[in-house]
């Protein structure tokens, strides 16, 4: 049974005083409900810090009731910062399931919410690292940040790789999302102005990492034949996998091995039946230089320790195909983390249907990506357009 | 926070870990199954203290504190791979921030990491230096 993607919604990625988590989650329901006009039989939040930042649990039933929908199953996936596409994924699995007949479920909104702007920066550095272990790191002061700087030193040293290099990955990322309406920012930055960016924990600079920001984004997946949204190309979901790993990466035999994605990355292409080649646009969790480049050599669009020297020749710019990050990625658009993986495949979908901010005509196929911690868990669905 | 800390204060305070006694590979932090040899037999995982020295693999320089230690920055951080082959990240202390070199040799000392507050409970637990 295949699955489509009848509706999107998503918020500006931003500092939304104004505004809460459940607020920022109904605005995104609501429009990837208007577009599907589809009633759905579920709904699924994928959140990661609602008791910590906003004291709220029970997310399902409380945006659920705030969108008028009431009698449906509801509930809330947390994998930290892929619960967004683990979110999506769960939705697909239950959707194309062999028993979904007798289940009823034909139709389920899935909103990707994280709220981090409440929390001041010291917990905000906290909050981004609950999904490492506390007893271990969080316990003794290490949080992601250092996780993600002792991971870019190693790889920066096995492959021979600058500082200078890393930076032309935000640089493009930062030319992507200046048209992009919902991004966080709307500039670019010079390679130079990454690369001599105050440090927040050597290597890394402040224009290295990825923002705090809040946002929700939301579809509609179903798989009913025809969808309402008959003005909109049919996006299909191709294939939807999740993989794990260690969660410390420096406990895997070779510390720059993705095991999770590599599995995810191989599943995805056989439940497919796609080539790598035959992918148009891509999204990745480009989180930090280092893990976007080791990502692209997990999934195979580039050799070992060639990510950054292909970046550098335009491999991945807007006049190349596969294109990467069309809206800025997470470094640009922003990572409100479990939105993020939403926001992904929002991306490709609107690409698909010619609807993006930066949109590039004659795309058909697109990947998303998106992980926790330092591949401790990656999820990645591969889209395409049902003609 | 208190009962959490207590139950963990041997691994804190002498890095204990585990041992597989069927193939003899060395975790930490401890494991309930041998991911090596894939024994589930639990009565063959052990505790063991892990050794005291080991190298800088990797090191960074942090200078955006997490709650609670705001003191310490910046804050030096190693990932470290100890005589054994385990690796773990700790705080380096006692040196300047040029002196830290992947390759330096390190050792463990027995540090205060925090306390609750002013009059609060305070944590004790592993850091390293270099030696």
């Amino acid at each position: 049974m295949s699955v489509n993607i009848a509706g999107t919604g998503l918020t500006k990625i931003s500092e939304h005083w104004s505004k809460s988590i459940i607020d920022l989650a109904v605005m995104s329901g609501r429009q990837a409900l208007s577009e599907s006009d589809i009633s759905p039989d579920m709904i699924i939040i994928g959140n990661m810090l609602s008791s910590y930042a906003s004291n709220q649990e029970n997310l399902g039933s409380i945006i659920s009731e705030k969108l008028g929908l009431q009698g449906t199953t509801t509930f809330k996936i947390e994998s930290s910062s892929c619960s967004g596409a683990m979110a999506v994924h769960i939705a697909n699995n239950i959707l194309s399931g062999k028993d979904r007949g007798t289940s009823g479920i034909n139709s389920i909104l899935v909103i990707g919410v994280e709220k981090m702007s409440d929390l001041s920066p010291s917990q905000l550095v906290q909050a981004i690292s609950l999904g490492e272990s506390y007893e271990y790191l969080q316990f003794f002061g290490v949080g992601m940040t250092s996780l993600y700087a002792l991971f870019s030193r190693l790889y920066m040293d096995h492959y021979n790789i600058s500082k200078d290099d890393l930076s032309y990955f935000p640089a493009l990322s930062h030319k992507n999302s200046v048209s992009c309406k919902h991004a966080q920012f709307n500039r670019e930055f010079s390679v130079e102005s990454i690369s001599k960016s105050p440090i927040i924990s050597s290597p890394l600079s402040l224009l290295d990492c990825s923002p705090i920001g809040d946002g929700s984004a939301a579809v509609v997946l179903t798989a009913l034949e025809s969808s309402n949204n008959s003005d909109s190309t049919n996006v299909k979901i191709l294939s939807s996998s999740a993989s794990n790993s260690t969660v410390n990466f420096f406990e895997r035999s070779d510390m720059l091995k993705f095991y999770a994605t590599e599995q995810c990355i191989s599943k995805a292409l056989s439940e497919s039946q796609i080539k790598l080649s035959d992918i148009d646009l891509i999204e990745v969790h480009d989180v930090v230089p280092a893990i976007t480049a080791n990502i692209l050599e997990s999934l195979g669009f580039s050799k070992p320790g060639k990510a950054v020297s292909d970046v550098i020749s335009g491999k991945y710019n807007l006049n190349s195909r596969p294109f990467l990050s069309t809206s800025g990625g997470l470094k640009a658009r922003g990572n409100p983390l479990s939105a993020t993986g939403i926001y992904q495949i929002i991306e490709i979908t609107r690409q698909l249907q010619n609807k993006s901010d930066n949109n590039i005509n004659n795309t058909h196929i697109g990947l998303s990506q998106n992980m926790s911690g330092i591949d401790s868990n990656s999820v990645i669905h591969i889209l395409g357009v049902v003609n | 926070m208190s009962i959490s800390y207590w139950r963990t204060r041997d691994r804190y305070y002498r890095i204990i870990g585990s041992i597989c006694e069927n193939c003899k590979s060395e975790f930490f932090p401890p494991v309930y199954t041998c991911s090596k040899c894939d024994s589930t037999d639990k009565s063959k995982i052990k505790d063991k203290e892990m050794p005291s020295k080991g190298i800088i693999i990797s090191y960074t320089v942090l200078y955006e504190p997490m709650q609670g230690f705001e003191n310490e920055i910046p804050m030096q951080i190693a990932l470290i791979q100890l005589n054994n082959g385990v690796r773990l990240v700790s705080q380096i202390v006692d040196c300047k921030i040029n002196d830290i070199e992947i390759g330096k040799k390190v050792k463990r000392v027995f540090r205060r990491i925090k306390s609750e507050s002013k009059s609060g409970q305070i944590w004790y637990g592993y850091k390293f230096r270099l030696y």
